[in-house]
């Protein structure tokens, strides 16, 4: 029998399952369109669960790029480390809109020129959703400038659903401000909005650049003082703190970056020479562990403009100004991803997300 | 050692420890059916040697990543038939770094096609209707151009 001729007449349905489970998502809704059996192989929970396994594998890192000269609309760039650079546009929403958050393949977006106007979309799959305004009256009580201080998108891959989460200081008419904190959650199940208040101690005033990260059904921020991250335990609508490693210290000289690692808690901590990444392998015991520390000599002269944006336990994606870095953790290599073209864009550590592609939808 | 049949009659020897890479051998060898050798009727001779140079490269070099990157961006520069020959055997001896390195290389190989070339590739019949097909088109038109 010549072998080179052989047609194979069939492969079983898992093996499909597999290879269409590795194509990118453009791909993937082309061809699953080949027949009615590759279309339900393509559909399905445990398609989804394949797809989300192997997903995971590959964080990458999303940054707008805006030219500042010109008046054209920003457009997105996805970093990868197995498929490099590619470039692609959030115009299906037709509005224009900021990235806010990014959780699990959806990014919470809100839109520029109508203040209060939020969307989630699924930027591979290009669906997406105006989310109903939420109960506050236009012209928002948040305190100081009537945006919303904590934004947060946490998306369950289990049950499907996915919550938004505005939060800041309210402003009391007339007063100075109280510690009381009012928490807007938007829930896909019920495409309603909740509102709760509570008291916080601490004044914050920013959330550390972009920094949420949803685990264990809850959202985590890392606040512009540092110290602790705030938790909202979106089972129970509650807030706690969860204290940074005791040897994270936040003199002048020393950043501090909040992450996920696969599936865990991650903070990285940057000094002029280190940077050393610690992790929370143990959730319930809230205990840290450093995991790597990293000699930043061979990029000296960048230390002061870069950030930390998303990683694996095998590499660390960072940005600075101009370029995408990635850092392989075993073998100790610096590489550039990708390096701005044009000299007049915002840092592209100013918006920049970690991010990974799935098929999640938002409906 | 193992003792293994290919399909076609051709014998393999190949150590017990790189043998359990593959789940079928090791649940047969766990359940005692294979005293004597080991009969795999649904692997032919070429394809069986393939399989047995991946599991044995991957348990020698087990720690060089950089060496197994390479070795595996090797193995697979091969002709289609034999690629979807090696996909079948790693599904039915049930070897997942070698099945998701093989499916890996067939998704990348057909990522920038157009339906109808897979469909040849494949030999699959179209059975939408027109009117179906045209609707899957009209609804992810973005995945088209």
């Amino acid at each position: 029998m010549d072998q080179s001729n052989q047609r194979l007449d069939f492969f079983p349905d898992d093996v499909i399952l597999q290879i269409l489970a590795r194509l990118p998502v453009k791909a993937l809704t082309r061809i699953k369109c080949v027949c009615k059996l590759w279309y339900q192989l393509a559909s399905g929970d445990y398609f989804r669960h394949v797809h989300n396994e192997l997903s995971i594998r590959n964080p990458m890192v999303l940054v707008e790029v805006t030219d500042t000269s010109s008046e054209s609309r920003s457009s997105l760039i996805c970093v990868d480390n197995l498929r490099g650079v590619y470039e692609f546009s959030l115009d299906f929403i037709k509005a224009r809109v900021k990235v806010r958050a990014s959780c699990n393949g959806l990014l919470c977006c809100s839109s520029i020129p109508d203040k209060g106007v939020y969307y989630v979309c699924n930027p591979m799959t290009r669906e997406y959703k105006m989310l109903p305004r939420s109960r506050e009256r236009p012209v928002t009580r948040f305190y100081p400038d009537g945006e919303a201080t904590l934004v947060g998108l946490a998306c369950n891959l289990l049950t499907h659903n996915y919550n938004v989460v505005l939060a800041g200081y309210h402003r009391p008419f007339g007063h100075r401000p109280e510690r009381t904190f009012i928490c807007l959650v938007y829930d896909s199940e019920s495409n309603k909005w909740r509102k709760f208040v509570s008291l916080q101690d601490d004044h914050f005033t920013h959330m550390n650049r972009n920094q949420v990260v949803f685990i264990n059904g809850s959202l985590h921020w890392l606040t512009g003082s540092c110290t602790c991250l705030l938790v909202l335990d979106l089972e129970c609508d509650m807030w706690r703190r969860i204290l940074l490693p005791n040897e994270v210290n936040c003199a002048v000289g020393n950043r501090v970056y909040l992450l996920e690692s696969e599936g865990c808690l991650s903070v990285i901590q940057i000094s002029e020479a280190w940077m050393n990444i610690w992790v929370m392998k143990d959730y319930e015991r809230e205990e840290w562990h450093m995991v790597d520390k990293v000699s930043l000599r061979c990029i000296r002269g960048m230390v002061p403009g870069i950030f930390p944006i998303s990683q694996t336990g095998e590499y660390v994606f960072l940005a600075t100004h101009k370029q995408v870095l990635v850092y392989q953790l075993k073998n100790k290599v610096w590489k550039e991803m990708y390096s701005v073209k044009n000299s007049s864009t915002l840092p592209l550590w100013f918006s920049a997300h970690a991010f990974r592609s799935t098929i999640f939808s938002c409906h | 050692m193992i003792v293994l049949n290919s399909s076609d009659g051709a014998t393999f020897e190949v150590e017990e420890s790189v043998a359990v890479q593959s789940q079928t051998i090791k649940h047969m060898i766990e359940d005692n059916c294979a005293d004597t050798s080991i009969p795999l009727p649904n692997v032919n001779g070429v394809t069986l040697a393939r399989v047995l140079e991946y599991i044995k490269k991957h348990a020698e070099a087990k720690d060089d990543e950089e060496g197994l990157k390479s070795f595996d961006a090797e193995f697979v520069k091969v002709d289609q038939a034999s690629l979807f020959e090696i996909i079948l055997a790693a599904n039915y001896l049930d070897i997942k770094g070698l099945l998701d390195l093989t499916c890996q290389t067939v998704a990348d190989q057909i990522k920038d096609l157009t339906v109808e070339e897979v469909r040849a590739i494949f030999n699959i019949m179209n059975d939408f209707t027109p009117e179906e097909e045209a609707k899957l088109r009209n609804d992810h038109a973005w995945a088209f151009e």
